[in-house]
């Protein structure tokens, strides 16, 4: 199995303050891997040591099988990265910014920034202090495309697009990743990670708490289970957070999927529905557990 | 060499912008001359005996009533105010813009090395330097040549290449300084220009502040001095290079493993 991300015990701190502590994660090459974590949790701090835009206080990390301490120039040659807010020079054009970009890697990218341009409707004579943030994102988004990368890097990329340039930002890293791209995104928007991603992280102030296939994580965590015709929850164990409503209750469950079912056959109910939780409630799961950790 | 093509690029209209004010202030300054030549020969006596402020302009060393003479003063007043300011202003916005503008996130996530970036970031620096002095220089021969005035080449290029000296040993001091900071600051290139200036004054009207020569570039771009010696004191030139090499080396190795701000 080659990886395109690898980190070993990654740790950054500025002086006493804590960035991300031990983070040790693999992403397989060819894998659409989701970060997941609230601000401050570290998936930026993460991202800019795997950029080399800062620089590791413990542990190690290859990106693209090279080393992010010493070969950070090979890797950035390979990458395309979106930061979280697109920040350009406000008095350039954004056909100078994306010009820039391009000669930055030695490469006339000319015919794929036009397609990308086209596709994502950017209007390339406008001053960048002109854009919206939307627009600024569109601009970041060819920047991180424009090369023909081998691996994304992107950090919130979604926020501030209209769903339309969502949808086509989407339909551009599906039809990316068939070609053998990796990407690497850190999102809130937990939807997305779920129905976009095979595979997710979730990040817990500096730390890893779970790393899975996005169905694992569905399939592992608790399922929300609703009972109608009675009042009570099943007395086992694994049976938490009861919520009782008119003549009907729900819990979350979290056990053997048996000893839930024969403890509702002696059980006389109306109705029963057992479901997988959303990646969202997963997500708040293990941020209530607090001391969960991969 | 695509940083230094950018910065050039970005940087013309302000280099241009200050190559026309400083230039044509000199310009002025030299078609005057006819008109207040009487009266500056004159005035050279009265300027001679007027204690520590001859001192401190070394005006008891210098004859106004020649072009060369008034040149340097005014040469002094003009270039040497503005282009060491011009200087101080881009070094100071070099590197220390990138964060504060938030655009070195972009810049250095694309295959640069930062070294590489910074060097060109220099070569920028100093060829905006180049290109205002030579840009005051030749409006400056324009303005002799427009009054008809005949001046010794030598000693006039002299006083332009140790006014053009001061402006990049500022430049470099102020890009080093730009590696250390997280954004801007205009207010401590001023300060230091004028520091320098200051600190020349005091040299010259204080014996025992001598020594202090050594660090103000003020004091080998001297008019009195150079007009005597026809020629900067090219130890002192060396010795100011090299420490303002230093402290821009300081500020490239720095910068080199610096965490660079979103």
């Amino acid at each position: 199995m080659s990886y395109a991300i690898e980190t070993r015990g990654l740790t950054k701190r500025y002086g006493k303050a804590r960035g991300i502590e031990n983070l040790s994660m693999t992403v397989e090459t060819g894998d659409i891997f989701g970060f997941i974590g609230p601000n401050g949790a570290g998936k930026s701090t993460t991202i800019r040591t795997l950029l080399g835009l800062i620089t590791a206080t413990e542990g190690e990390a290859t990106v693209l099988g090279l080393s992010v301490k010493d070969q950070g120039e090979q890797i950035r040659a390979r990458v395309g990265y979106m930061p979280g807010e697109a920040q350009f020079d406000l008095g350039m054009r954004v056909k100078e910014v994306i010009r820039l970009s391009a000669r930055l890697r030695g490469k006339d990218c000319t015919q794929r920034t036009n397609a990308l341009c086209e596709q994502f409707e950017l209007e390339t004579g406008r001053k960048i202090s002109d854009l919206s943030l939307g627009n600024r994102k569109k601009v970041s988004i060819v920047c991180a495309l424009q090369h023909e990368p081998e691996l994304l890097l992107l950090d919130e990329p979604t926020s501030g697009l209209d769903p339309l340039m969502q949808k086509a930002f989407w339909d551009t890293l599906s039809r990316e990743n068939a070609r053998g791209v990796t990407i690497f995104l850190s999102s809130h928007v937990l939807s997305e990670v779920q129905h976009r991603c095979h595979n997710a992280a979730i990040i817990r102030e500096g730390q890893l708490v779970v790393a899975d296939s996005v169905e694992n994580l569905a399939r592992t965590a608790a399922r929300r289970v609703t009972l109608r015709g009675t009042a009570d929850a099943p007395d086992i164990p694994g049976v938490r957070k009861p919520e009782r409503t008119d003549g009907s209750v729900t819990f979350l469950y979290q056990g053997d999927i048996n000893l839930l079912t024969q403890a509702l056959a002696g059980m006389r109910l109306a109705d029963a529905t057992i479901e997988e939780m959303e990646l969202e409630e997963i997500f708040l799961h293990f941020y209530e557990k607090g001391d969960g950790r991969a | 060499m695509t940083v230094f093509a950018h910065e050039m690029s970005r940087g013309k209209k302000s280099l241009l912008a200050w190559s026309l004010s400083v230039g044509l202030m000199v310009l002025l300054m030299v078609v005057l001359y006819p008109e207040i030549k009487s009266s500056l020969e004159s005035m050279n006596a009265l300027m001679s005996t007027l204690g520590m402020f001859s001192k401190a302009f070394n005006l008891d060393m210098i004859d106004m009533g020649t072009m060369l003479g008034y040149y340097g003063i005014e040469c002094g007043n003009v270039l040497g105010f503005g282009g060491p300011l011009f200087a101080a202003l881009l070094g100071m916005a070099a590197v220390a813009k990138e964060e504060g503008g938030h655009t070195a996130e972009f810049l250095f996530s694309h295959p640069v090395k930062r070294t590489h970036v910074l060097l060109e970031k220099a070569l920028n620096l100093v060829a905006q330097i180049l290109i205002l002095n030579v840009a005051c220089f030749a409006l400056a021969l324009l303005g002799v040549a427009m009054i008809g005035e005949s001046v010794a080449f030598h000693d006039f290029a002299m006083l332009h290449i140790g006014y053009t000296l001061v402006a990049l040993q500022v430049g470099l001091y102020c890009f080093g300084i730009s590696c250390f900071l997280k954004r801007t600051s205009f207010g401590a290139g001023v300060g230091l220009v004028l520091g320098f200036y200051v600190l020349n004054l005091v040299i010259n009207m204080v014996r025992e502040a001598k020594p202090l020569k050594y660090l103000t570039p003020y004091a080998y771009a001297e008019p009195s001095l150079v007009l005597t010696r026809h020629q900067p004191d090219w130890m002192l030139v060396v010795i100011g290079m090299a420490l303002a090499l230093a402290v821009a080396s300081a500020g490239v190795v720095y910068y080199r493993r610096k965490d660079l701000a979103a």
